[in-house]
């Protein structure tokens, strides 16, 4: 048994390290959750980044509400320019572009 | 040849462009600049270059689509102009800005502070009237943030351009992008969870 502690805590001490490097702020995480959003992350920060989500509720609530943002804006903006009750061209506007495409024609 | 002309679609008569497309198309540009002038301005910027292009309608995509490409590569050049027109100094203070939503010091340095922990919003997409009044609170924050912030948001966001073009097309380092999208994202959020949040609860 007391063989075997040094090496138990050589492990112990390695993981600790490990842990460490690989705990992140809040800060840095809401960062890369950001990131997350623009382009693909690499594997050491999507493991930082879950590793964080996991401890922290704060940032996995802003996590989802920057995804939440993103997908009510993207489908909200879609169907507002397909719905043809909202916003149109005003008739004057209307005669100003047929008029100018006659004229270039 | 002759039987190459013949499946191509022909592109409508153009002056019924205005009738078919103008109010899509204002509406789009509406969504993206906000401004009614504005709008009304690339779109007939749009119909302009379509007059010019019009041979080059292949009738690969419907002819809505192509008029949607053209206005979309209008849109992003009228940012790319309001972005030259800007000192290089607004964007640089935008991204020196000073973090206030986390700690600066002490063992929990690089937490949220206190009153700035973002909540659960517990918010159901698939409840329309919710999406809809969240929609309203999202405008009116986005109309909130300082214009360089709302311009780039939503080219990436609504626009959905991809952050190698943005930046290439806003001349803006990808790291400083990052930063840009970033600081729009939280601040967004902090505008709903005041406002949308706030009402949202109220009513419950």
């Amino acid at each position: 048994m007391n063989k075997k502690l040094p090496f138990v805590k050589r492990i112990m001490l390695k993981m600790q390290g490990f842990m460490m490097k690989a705990m992140i702020s809040c800060d840095e995480a809401s960062r890369l959750a950001s990131k997350s959003l623009d382009t693909k992350l690499t594997p050491g920060e999507k493991m930082r980044m879950k590793m964080h989500l996991m401890a922290c509720r704060f940032c996995r609530s802003f996590e989802k509400q920057i995804h939440a943002i993103r997908s009510i804006l993207r489908s909200k903006s879609k169907e507002m320019t397909e719905d043809t009750e909202e916003k149109s061209l005003s008739t004057e506007a209307r005669e100003r572009l047929e008029n100018s495409i006659k004229e270039n024609k | 040849m002759a039987d190459k002309t013949l499946n191509q679609k022909q592109i409508s008569d153009p002056e019924k462009w205005v009738e078919l497309h103008g109010d899509y198309l204002f509406r789009y540009a509406m969504m993206r600049l906000n401004n009614k002038s504005l709008a009304e301005d690339v779109v007939q910027e749009t119909f302009l270059a379509a007059l010019k292009a019009r041979k080059n309608f292949a009738g690969k995509s419907s002819e809505r689509t192509w008029f949607v490409g053209i206005l979309k590569r209008k849109i992003i050049d009228h940012f790319r102009k309001s972005s030259r027109e800007d000192s290089h100094d607004d964007i640089q203070k935008i991204i020196d800005m000073k973090d206030d939503d986390f700690l600066l010091s002490g063992a929990r340095q690089g937490q949220w502070k206190t009153g700035r922990r973002p909540k659960d919003w517990m918010i159901d997409e698939n409840d329309q009237s919710e999406k809809n009044e969240f929609w309203e609170f999202l405008k009116r924050c986005i109309a909130e943030l300082p214009r360089r912030l709302a311009e780039v948001f939503i080219l990436r966001e609504m626009e959905e351009i991809e952050t190698d073009e943005l930046s290439n097309v806003l001349e803006l380092k990808p790291t400083n992008l990052r930063v840009i999208l970033y600081r729009a994202r939280k601040q967004l959020r902090s505008c709903l969870e005041d406002n949308w949040i706030r009402a949202h609860e109220d009513r419950k």
